[in-house]
């Protein structure tokens, strides 16, 4: 995380009572996953940017981070992603 | 994991996201704009489909078919249809996705949710909380991105089965377009141009309130709001005095102040896209009542205009503003006004106001839209079907038949059976 991104960050979780509701990674397969690139987000009351989203990422990689192996939802045809197109 | 618990997971989620109503309403006010009292609301709207479709997980029965070959048992089996992926907008930055989500989720599929890039941080703190309630890692994605290139593969990926976009018409049909090759299973939930029908018998007053409401909620960017209100000449000139006056009245501001009632548009190329259509308006010849620009608070706001004697030629009509931009034309009978809201070519949702039966009963027909709400603005929530017909989409959202938008019907023909007595 980079410093500019670290005071934001610190400004908005003092305004949440649960900081942890602030996240700003991309959540593939129960992980909090770093992309390749910042993008700021802005507040559009204000025109500025508040926060920074760090979950951007190439669109061609974004398919083999997909659940390498979840677990079924229903027992049926919840495919693992890896294994979907064996099927 | 079956049905039942599928539900205990879904309604731990729904419990996490009434605990921590204030923060989720303070990042999606930070991040879309609204007011704090509407975003509270919409985290609640948002819930109360996590708790519906809980509950609808639990009944996707399938049906047993009175057989016609000898010795046969038929019926069938619902089946999830496999990964979802949910491409949702930001103007409603947490409700679109539950509605989609939960759906998917409560019929055992996958999702994979790309949030729009003005408002991501709703989706993720979804996904905390998701994580929280013990929703099995993998079952529910947030991605980000690039729109045009994720959208592409994802819509090109063959593992993926459905995919649900709420969005402009524009994108929804490029993303049919990319989806074809893999014939997905799509719901679309795309673009609106509500009519706002005022009857002859209605008090102006109560109608011209009404229409406030159903204009300018979120600062008029929502696919409801009421673009083109047509009102019976007879009262006319009084309901825009009453318009006029509630406009009046509203509050624009930044959403974590108290009693604002608009916030900011999205962004500075809304308010340029507002503004070129009132110009339009006005240069084909309709009448600005009311929208001074010069009281904006800030850049990226948009004062309330209310113009009049719009007419079918003009952006204001034709196009889906999303934007604080009331357009109000006269009618003087039940089939020209028919006829003038049915001429565009969105199809999503048509308001009517008036107390007479017949005419209630002549319009909820002849209007081509996929909602008609009589004499109320509030008509969406967890029990009806919410989508639109004509380019306004396909599939509904919501309501005893919105899981199936995320499951399979799987015919069986079980042969030799033996005599069976009623087989």
């Amino acid at each position: 995380m980079s410093a500019l991104t670290a005071i934001h960050a610190i400004t908005l979780a003092e305004r949440l009572e649960d900081p942890r509701l602030f996240r700003q990674y991309a959540y593939i397969d129960g992980k909090w996953t770093h992309g390749h690139r910042e993008e700021a987000v802005t507040n559009p009351a204000t025109g500025k940017f508040w926060a920074i989203s760090l979950c951007w990422m190439p669109a061609r990689s974004l398919l083999p981070l997909m659940p390498p192996s979840p677990p079924s939802f229903t027992g049926v045809r919840c495919v693992p992603m890896s294994a979907a197109s064996a099927c | 994991m079956r049905a039942d618990e599928r539900c205990e997971r879904l309604l731990a989620w729904y419990d996490l996201l009434q605990a921590n109503r204030e923060d989720l309403a303070t990042i999606m006010t930070l991040e879309q704009g609204k007011p704090m009292p509407d975003a509270r609301g919409e985290v609640e709207y948002g819930a109360s489909f996590v708790r519906w479709f809980a509950e609808e997980g639990k009944r996707t029965y399938g049906e047993t078919i009175p057989s016609h070959i000898p010795n046969a048992s038929l019926g069938t089996i619902k089946e999830p249809v496999g990964i979802a992926a949910l491409i949702t907008p930001w103007n409603f930055p947490l409700a679109m996705i539950t509605r989609k989500a939960a759906a998917a989720l409560a019929a055992g599929c996958p999702v994979i949710v790309k949030p729009a890039n003005e408002t991501p941080f709703s989706a993720l703190a979804l996904a905390e909380l998701a994580e929280r309630a013990g929703i099995p890692k993998g079952i529910f994605n947030v991605v980000l991105g690039e729109p045009a290139e994720v959208s592409k593969i994802l819509c090109a990926e063959p593992r993926i089965k459905a995919l649900s976009f709420t969005g402009s018409t524009r994108v929804g049909r490029l993303l049919m377009e990319q989806s074809a090759g893999t014939v997905k299973r799509l719901s679309l939930e795309l673009g609106g141009n509500a009519p706002f029908i005022v009857g002859p018998d209605m008090d102006p007053k109560e109608a011209a309130y009404a229409a406030v409401d159903a204009k300018f909620q979120t600062s008029g960017q929502d696919c409801l709001a009421a673009n083109r209100i047509l009102v019976h000449e007879s009262i006319h000139d009084e309901f825009v005095e009453q318009f006029a006056e509630r406009m009046a009245a509203l509050t624009v501001g930044n959403g974590m102040e108290s009693e604002v009632d608009l916030g900011p548009l999205i962004h500075r190329q809304a308010v340029e896209k507002a503004s070129a259509i009132v110009d339009d308006a006005i240069a084909r010849g309709a009448t600005l009542v009311a929208g001074d620009q010069s009281q904006a608070p800030g850049e990226n706001f948009f004062m309330p205009v209310m113009l009049t004697q719009v007419t079918p030629d003009m952006q204001v009509w034709r196009e889906e503003n999303f934007a604080p931009v009331a357009g109000i034309t006269a009618y003087s009978d039940d089939d020209e006004v028919i006829e003038l809201a049915n001429d565009t070519e969105y199809g999503l949702a048509a308001y009517v106001y008036t107390h007479d039966i017949r005419r209630i009963w002549k319009l909820m027909r002849a209007l081509e839209y996929g909602m008609v709400s009589v004499n109320s603005v509030k008509m969406t929530g967890p029990p009806v079907p919410f989508g639109g017909v004509k380019q306004s989409g396909l599939g509904r959202e919501g309501g005893a038949t919105g899981i199936d938008e995320y499951l399979e019907t799987k015919y069986y023909c079980l042969g030799a059976l033996g005599s069976v007595s009623g087989s």
